[in-house]
């Protein structure tokens, strides 16, 4: 039997599935070992195979394939623990990182963070303004040099980057994007004086307009070259010591994986590893299912992360902020706010008005139910509170939950509102899904969707205890918990084809040349085959999807059109022009179309993606009984007024087609499903549970 | 002290809805930003969008320009009081205005207000703001300069109905649209408008769903109600007191300049204009209903850190005094071009001085006193054709990367933007280089533009550019204040940031420079005569004509030679600032990027010495009397306290008695009046002052401490010293202490 094994590496956890190649699934989790992540990897596969009565050498033996996802890029930016970096620009342009278009300062902040004005301030610097150096260049908006680069000039940074002793160099110019050339002649140069330098082009990298963007990303794929790349050695040899002979594969944020030694190239790319790995995970249990569109949700500790399916394909994001920098990297777009397990409630001093969030106990000391210290009310205190998490049933019943303590953390808080401890949980969590709901909201309907054409999937630790209360209001007719939703985006990164995004800016207005622009589609699908066959695996068939950016003139927000056939006459471009128009109006309205304002054409994306010929999930329910006799325990109700008692399920009782009205809660090893009384539910024959409104 | 009432909503309730209606207001502002065409919101984002109740109150604001937000307030109210029969207000109904004397801040704002009515009853209004690049008027853009009064400035629109049941109405829109020179963009701002609109009503719509109509107005109503409770509580721990600041303006041949007085008096704050300049005849004046809205935007960014932004509660404890026929307070007809870039930003400057004056005096609230954010901005408007032949009308808004005012525990944001609005930003060169026919040889930050302190204001942005791919920008209209009298003050004896500078070197030989390979990014090493332009300036610009400006920094906080010498270093091995400030405005000695101590201790004690030496010493000066029990900081460097004689004085930090209690402890400090230019490198470089402005220092006569600076015309009297009212309490020692 060979086997397809995948590991998400995170902050506390290391998540591993293996999916056999008849399809059946197994899975695993281990403590994440910081700093040596690669050990808890594989710690994470042996616990695994440990399920399926194989040593891990066996299961190694025969794996035909390593995924990984990894956050030790987002580590090292988070912490600034990159490598020596440089940054080469055009001469006069030598601030704009720095600049970073003043919005640097608010860039990724909530509104409480932006009204506090004097407590702002710019990006702690990835590369220190003594390491930024002005080239003798310029290259103007057509591409055009106006100032051919100087070799002497050059000669003087080379000298003084041997001399600082830097690791990496970005090199970002004006207008790069239109004309390549003075940045691959710095490149040369370098590499000629220290061939150990790792050098990142902008005009590689990130070919779009915005200087400021496309040097921050830049900069921040050269500052993290070095630690990724030791960590991807590390890893390899990890999984080398235990017997897999293979190369391992790595999730890209924008939604495939690529060879180690691309993800040592672009290690920008790995920066959403994780959420994007998720993202994927709904997009193959979707194509299972038949949902076009999916809105995926994931509960942590610390923050609500959002990510979209629309039409069978993932969303991209458009400017993600990393940290105050924004990043032009393809990358799936993973909307996060402040609001999870562990954030904390309060009353605001002088109005009385009970408050959750932003600030968050997070994973240490965490909520007070805990027992690791900490002292202030969380939202998972008020769950335990109301009894939807129950002691006896959290993690299999191997932690302790202190129920007295969080009763006491959130008593000063019910005696100021002059409401019952109960009351004050209910209100805690209710304003807690509120913000969630909210985000649901903002994803769709203020994006022009429809939100009765969406499923919504709910996973990681907390979502399933909140589903209900995001889900109410939002016109969502379904919320899917998947049966794998505690290692979700390990089995996204499981079911991960390879792929490559390829981007290029343009200026052009419509109606064009149909010929112009098929070439144009054409230049860049041959760039991203390129790059998905330097993964070594060309995989079994090739498919590329077409995109063109679309505004009117002066804009700056673009809309994705999609091309999926090739352009030939004058009516192929107007049709382009009118799916446009269509979508334009579904987002701002009716009439909003102006066409008097110019069609402009701003930019092509390709996404190929080359099939792994990955097994089909096989999802056997044998074993399920025939029927199950649920354990009842009081939960404090909003709707009955006060403690009810309420039947509890373990996921593992429940007979095939099941199903059942609110409330209710069913149990897993990982999570636990809360089911309101407005709700029904039932379990579907991949093992997922949907939820639904009652209406 | 008035009350307010309890909530009506049930407190879960409203938190979830208030939450959900903050959220509605950033959804709109971003749907703008995508919708409009211009770069003016689209990079910049200089727009907002407010919701507001039955009245017109505003309940909440979105977190862009605040006065484009507040202002939509008295727009609406004008529509109630005017419009209620004739043409009357209706479902499906939408009003545009850009008249001054109704509500917006000038011309080129053209506000879109659109009521919200359930069951055929009016429960709310919503609306949305953004700066048009033009809307008519003799002179492209915004500034109508030579205007003899608003007649001679861009057309007036009071409030018109422009949407009736749901549908724009043509003929409305064209009349509009063709006063433009830009009527496409225009054009699609408009329905950025909508959209935004739109989609806050229907986030409206659905709270009304929860709440019922009645149910609604009592949200409303609560939210007001807890901003106002809490902005009242925020007072209540700050001592009452007065507290001054003024700015100079200068216009044409004229100066005008703008004075407030803020007296805290309970849960009250007044702010009081009188001393303000008589009024001018266009261009720079601001109307009362404009400075209501922007003063309350001024407060809103200053004292609510962790308030709503609800002015319609906020406003309840302001209260305004401004004499007719003044700068803030014009009669009709004077005009208002330029009111948001002149008088707009240089109010909110003086205010938010103020209150950081204020603040600073509370002692728990210190480290949230800002020194100056930009009183003024460099700016400049394009209009001719661009490089594709067609016809571009740009607005050049670099000039917001100004420098952040110094904190009083760290340095201001270099290119922090603007005070008053949190969110814009500037555009990218890329994205001016590919619309308009400009090549930008430099853009950066400007050492030594920030004001020196104990703390450094932000440096401000430097930039020089050339026409490209064209022959001639025909109309180049340079609009700034604060180029000859700094507009970015200092705090607690901080320096006063650069002045803004526009400045062209005429029929160089650029483009044989560049093409042989010469990339000049030094203004100086044009080699041409530079022609200097004043704040307010129409020209045109040419091929192989250079183009550079200067747009100032934030002011300092605290004496200089307080600086922590490793603060000082650290900025001259970064480039922030140079050797001769180093060495000339903090006295610190660094030699090989080490500071030396026992050099730096001599010449700091002799840099004090000088200043006494200096200084013209006070009238009277009394006998010492050692404290006995500190009272409260007027700022980190002085403080009130109780005399072992049982009688308040002013103290030095340094132990110096200044003043008795009742004086005017100013007036007993030694001082000196000194060019602007010797307090920083870009203030007023060509001493364009003259003798006519100045900076008064003053001086602890006994340890040299600068603890406080003042920007000043020849002949006018100084402020007054701040006044504190003594309250000696149990805990006074501990509140007198400074946040570390």
């Amino acid at each position: 039997m060979k086997y397809y094994i995948a590991v998400d590496s995170g902050g506390t956890f290391s998540d591993c599935v293996v999916i056999s190649e008849e399809g059946e699934m197994w899975t695993g989790k281990s403590p994440s070992t910081p700093p040596h992540f690669e050990r808890g990897v594989v710690n994470a596969v042996k616990d695994a195979a440990e399920v399926m009565g194989l040593s891990s050498e066996e299961l190694f033996r025969n794996a035909n394939l390593f995924s990984h996802g990894t956050t030790v890029a987002t580590n090292a930016l988070l912490t600034r623990e990159g490598c020596p970096t440089a940054l080469i620009t055009t001469a006069g342009h030598e601030d704009a990182i720095i600049i970073g278009r003043t919005h640097q300062k608010i860039a990724g902040l909530n509104s409480s963070q932006i009204m506090d004005m004097s407590t702002l301030d710019k990006a702690v610097p990835i590369v220190p303004p003594n390491l930024i150096f002005g080239l003798t260049e310029r290259i103007n908006y057509a591409g055009e040099v106006v100032v051919p680069l100087s070799e002497e000039s050059l000669e003087r940074i080379a000298d003084r980057l041997l001399e600082l002793g830097v690791e990496a160099v970005a090199v970002s110019l004006l207008w790069s994007f239109r004309n390549p050339t003075h940045e691959r002649r710095v490149r040369d140069y370098l590499l000629s004086r220290n061939p150990n330098w790792f050098i990142s082009l902008s005009s590689e990298l990130s070919p779009v307009i915005g200087e400021y963007e496309r040097t921050a990303t830049t900069a921040i794929n050269a500052f993290l070259s070095k630690k990724t790349k030791s960590y991807l050695i590390d890893l390899e040899k990890g999984l080398g010591d235990a017997q897999y002979a293979g190369e391992p594969l790595v999730m890209k944020s924008s939604g495939g994986i690529a060879s180690i030694a691309q993800a040592m190239e672009t290690p920008v790319a790995l920066l959403t590893s994780g959420p994007a790995g998720g993202v994927n995970g709904a997009l193959s249990l979707s194509r299972m299912m038949g949902h076009r569109n999916v809105l995926t949700t994931d509960v942590g500790g610390t923050s609500f992360d959002v990510g979209m399916i629309v039409g069978g394909e993932p969303v991209l994001a458009e400017s993600p902020v990393f940290d105050q920098y924004h990043v032009t990297y393809p990358m799936i777009d993973v909307v996060s706010i402040g609001a999870g397990g562990g954030s904390i409630a309060w009353i605001q001093p002088d109005t009385g008005l009970l408050k959750v969030g932003p600030k968050s106990a997070g994973a240490l000391p965490g909520p007070v139910c805990y027992g690791r210290g900490g002292t202030l009310p969380t939202v998972t205190d008020a769950n335990l509170v109301l009894g939807r998490m129950n002691p006896k049933y959290f993690l299999g019943g191997k932690h302790q939950l202190d129920l007295e303590g969080a009763r006491a953390a959130i008593k000063p808080l019910a005696d100021q509102l002059g409401l019952s401890i109960e009351d004050t949980a209910l209100g805690i969590v209710e304003i807690a899904d509120a913000h969630m709901g909210d985000l649901v909201r903002k994803m769709t309907i203020q994006r022009g969707y429809d939100p009765r054409t969406f499923a919504l999937y709910a996973f990681g630790g907390a979502g399933p205890l909140h589903v209900c209360g995001y889900t109410r209001g939002t016109g969502i007719q379904e919320a899917i918990i998947p049966r794998m939703s505690s290692v979700f985006s390990a089995f996204g990164i499981a079911q991960s084809d390879l792929a490559a995004v390829a981007e290029e800016s343009a200026a052009m207005t419509l109606p064009a040349q149909p010929k112009m622009l098929e070439q144009a589609l054409q230049r860049l699908t041959e760039r991203a085959l390129k790059e998905l066959s330097r993964s070594g695996k060309t995989g079994e068939a090739v498919t590329v999807q077409r995109e063109v950016l679309v505004r009117y003139q002066g804009q700056k927000h673009e809309i994705a059109v999609a091309v999926p056939r090739t352009l030939e006459t004058e009516a192929d471009v107007e049709e382009l022009i009118r799916r446009f128009e269509a979508r334009y109006e579904e987002i701002y309205g009716r009439g909003t179309a102006f066409r008097q304002a110019t069609v402009a054409l701003t930019g092509f994306r390709i996404r190929a993606i080359g099939s792994l010929g990955l097994p089909q999930l096989r999802f056997a329910s044998c074993g399920r009984p025939e029927s199950v006799t649920p354990e009842y325990s009081p939960v404090y109700l909003r709707e009955t007024g006060g403690w009810t008692d309420v039947p509890f399920y373990r996921f593992d009782d429940l007979p095939a087609k099941f199903a059942a009205v609110g409330p209710a809660i069913i149990i897993s090893n990982h999570t636990t499903i809360y089911i309101a009384p407005d709700f029904q539910v039932r379990l579907d024959e991949y093992e997922n549970l949907v939820l639904s409104p009652i209406s | 002290m008035t009350t307010t009432t309890s909530r009506k909503t049930d407190p879960i309730q409203y938190e979830i809805l208030r939450h959900r209606l903050q959220s509605a207001t950033e959804e709109a502002a971003v749907t703008m930003k995508r919708v409009s065409g211009s770069p003016v919101a689209t990079e910049i984002g200089d727009l907002n969008v407010s919701i507001m109740d039955d009245k017109g109150d505003c309940v909440l604001l979105g977190q862009y320009s605040i006065a484009k937000g507040t202002t939509l307030s008295k727009v609406v109210k004008d529509i109630l009081n005017n419009y209620q029969d004739n043409p009357g207000i209706h479902e499906g109904d939408a009003f545009i205005c850009n008249d001054p004397y109704v509500g917006v801040m000038h011309q080129n704002d053209v506000a879109l207000v659109m009521p919200y009515f359930r069951d055929g009853r009016l429960l709310a209004w919503v609306g949305a703001e953004i700066h048009q690049v033009d809307v008519g008027g003799p002179t492209p853009g915004q500034v109508q300069l030579g205007a003899k009064d608003i007649f001679g400035e861009a057309p007036l629109m009071p409030p018109m109905k422009i949407l009736q049941n749901g549908k724009l109405l043509k003929d409305v829109e064209r009349n509009y649209l063709r006063k433009s020179r830009v009527p496409d963009l225009v054009a699609l701002d408009l329905r950025a408008k909508l959209a935004a609109c739109n989609g806050l009503c229907h986030n409206i719509e659905l709270i009304a769903d929860q709440l019922g109509s009645d149910g609604l107005l009592d949200f409303f109503e609560d939210i007001l109600n807890d901003a106002e409770r809490l902005i009242r509580a925020k007072l209540r721990n700050i001592p009452n007191g007065t507290w001054y600041s003024r700015a100079y303006m200068e216009f044409e041949d004229k100066v005008y300049p703008i004075v407030v007085s803020l007296t805290k008096d309970g849960e009250r704050m007044i702010f009081d204009f009188t001393g303000t300049a008589k009024q001018a005849p266009a261009t720079i004046n601001m109307t009362f209903e404009s400075l209501e809205a922007h003063l309350c935007g001024s407060v809103v960014t200053s004292l609510c850190w962790d308030i709503p932004w609800t002015t319609g509660g906020i406003s309840r404890v302001i209260e305004i005094r401004a004499e007719e026929g003044t700068l803030v307070r014009p009669t009709y007809p004077a005009g208002v071009s330029k009111s948001t870039t002149s008088i707009g930003l240089l109010m909110g400057s003086v205010v938010r001085l103020a209150i950081s004056k204020m603040l600073l005096a509370s002692g728990i609230y210190a480290d949230r006193a800002m020194a100056g954010w930009p009183g003024s901005k460099a700016q400049e408007e394009l209009h001719g054709i661009n490089q594709y032949g067609q016809h571009f009308g740009a607005d050049i808004l670099d000039g917001m990367a100004g420098g952040g005012g110094a904190r009083t525990w760290k340095d201001g944001i270099d290119t922090g933007g603007l005070g008053g609005s949190p969110k814009v930003g500037i555009a990218n060169v890329e994205d001016y280089e590919q619309q308009y026919p400009l090549l930008y040889l430099y853009r950066r930050q400007l050492p030594d533009s920030g004001g020196a302190g104990m703390f450094r204001g932000g440096n401000g942005i430097d930039r020089m550019y050339i026409v490209h791919d064209q022959e001639e920008i025909p109309d180049v209209v340079m609009h700034s204040i604060g180029s000859k009298v700094p507009a970015t003050a200092g705090l607690a004896g901080g320096h006063p940031a650069a002045t803004n500078q526009f400045m062209i070197k005429r029929a160089t030989n650029i483009e044989e420079e560049l093409g042989s390979g010469k990339l000049l990014t030094d203004f100086d090493q044009v080699d041409a005569p530079a022609e200097y332009h004043g704040a307010m300036s129409r020209t045109s610009l040419r091929r192989g004509d250079v183009y550079r400006s200067i747009s100032n920094g934030g002011g300092g906080y605290g004496d200089p030679l307080h600086r922590h010498p490793d603060l000082v270093a650290e900025d001259l091995r970064l480039g922030r600032i140079s050797e001769d400030t180093a060495r000339e405005l903090y006295g610190v000695v660094i030699r090989d990027g080490e500071w030396q101590p026992a050099e730096t201790a001599a010449l700091r004690a002799q840099l004090r010495r000088e200043r006494l030496a200096r200084a013209v010493k006070p009238e009277a000066s009394f006998s010492q009397v050692p404290v006995a029990r500190k009272h409260r900081h007027i700022h980190d460097l002085m403080y009130t306290g109780l005399g072992t004689d049982g009688h308040p004085y002013y103290y030095c930090n340094c132990g110096c008695t200044l003043a008795a209690y009742e004086d005017d402890y100013l007036k007993h400090l030694p001082y000196r009046d000194a060019a602007f230019r010797e307090t920083g490198k870009h203030v007023d470089p060509r001493e364009i002052a003259g003798g006519e402005f100045y900076i008064r220092l003053y001086y602890c006569p006994d340890c040299g401490t600068q603890l406080n600076s003042e920007i000043m015309r020849k002949g006018d009297a100084p402020l007054p010293g701040d006044r504190i009212e003594l309250s000696f309490t149990e805990d006074s020692e501990a509140a007198a202490s400074p946040v570390a």
